[in-house]
């Protein structure tokens, strides 16, 4: 809880006037910055704005879908991409264009591919900075690493 | 099997600062600012390239983060006919992370606040780096006429919602006040 938003700052500062309130019977400065910091650290989602909503619900949510790097590394398969070799009298019309959704750049030769277990593939790098977001395929949602 | 090399992964390297830092996440791994760059570009190519009616986009000048959207009202719907403006601020670990995407122009709608925020999944906890920036101005432009009245930002809006006739008249009326 020590590293929320500074943006609650706001919502702490419209909360004053009944933080004077509640504290009115303590002159003692100290006991007053404590409660200043006690709701400060509470998180009073009542008064947050949707803004300050939106970033806590991501910060959650970012602690609760990401893999750790060992279980992306040891669930997911991985090849590397090998562009065809007959290139020479083929036009550009006829080669199957091979892209990767995350960064939509073409696969390059001898690129590392990453294989979820879907079956859906990506650069193996932009798949696995994906699954530290979130443990879902970007293309089909499901859920593509067991944890543990 | 899994090969071993893992990039980006050192995060000793970054200042401990994080409980005064501005960002409230711990340091987020590094993504190559020249990917982000190209990944803008191309969607900015094959957005030109789409066609699509009714949805424009087209970043800022000098800044290829910070791009400015258009959405026309779809037929048959109360926007028909009335165009709203749009920003779209890229994070510099798009699109590992969302846009922030929001109305410019005022927008009576229940899942639109009075400062152009808009409630919608993909935008946050449903993003997947596979959505780009066709996909978000089409799914914003469907939200139009398919609001979710059960949990709105603008709750006077979801009560009119029902009556499609009043409705359209208020969006008629507060578009007029605001072009």
């Amino acid at each position: 809880m020590h590293n929320h938003p500074p943006r609650v700052h706001s919502n702490f500062h419209a909360r004053r006037d009944n933080i004077h309130d509640l504290s009115s019977m303590a002159f003692l400065p100290e006991v007053v910055s404590f409660r200043y910091h006690h709701i400060h650290m509470q998180l009073d989602i009542n008064n947050m704005s949707h803004e300050d909503l939106l970033t806590l619900g991501q910060r959650i949510d970012n602690v609760k879908r990401g893999s750790s790097e060992e279980i992306i590394a040891r669930q997911m398969r991985t090849k590397t991409y090998l562009l065809p070799n007959n290139l020479e009298g083929s036009t550009s019309e006829e080669q199957e264009i091979n892209l990767c959704i995350i960064c939509q750049d073409e696969y390059k030769n001898k690129e590392e591919i990453g294989i979820l277990q879907c079956g859906h593939e990506y650069h193996a790098d932009c798949i696995r900075r994906w699954l530290q977001e979130k443990n879902v395929c970007p293309l089909c949602k499901s859920k593509v690493l067991v944890i543990g | 099997m899994a090969t071993n090399t893992i990039h980006g992964n050192n995060e000793s390297a970054q200042p401990n600062n994080i409980a005064s830092s501005k960002q409230p996440l711990p340091p987020a791994k590094t993504v190559d600012s020249q990917s982000v760059l190209r990944r803008l570009q191309s969607e900015l190519m094959a957005l030109m390239m789409s066609g699509d009616s009714g949805i424009s986009a087209f970043p800022e000048e000098d800044n290829i983060f910070f791009w400015k959207g258009t959405i026309t009202g779809s037929k048959d719907t109360v926007f028909e006919g009335t165009e709203y403006k749009l920003s779209l601020s890229f994070p510099n670990d798009y699109p590992f992370k969302p846009p922030k995407v929001k109305f410019e122009t005022t927008c009576f709608h229940p899942n639109v606040d009075v400062h152009g925020n808009i409630c919608l999944d993909i935008l946050q906890d449903k993003w997947s780096s596979a959505y780009d920036v066709r996909t978000i101005l089409i799914s914003i432009q469907s939200l139009l006429g398919e609001p979710n009245i059960s949990s709105p930002l603008n709750p006077q809006a979801a009560q009119l919602w029902s009556n499609q006739e009043e409705y359209r008249k208020m969006v008629e009326k507060l578009y007029k006040s605001a072009n």
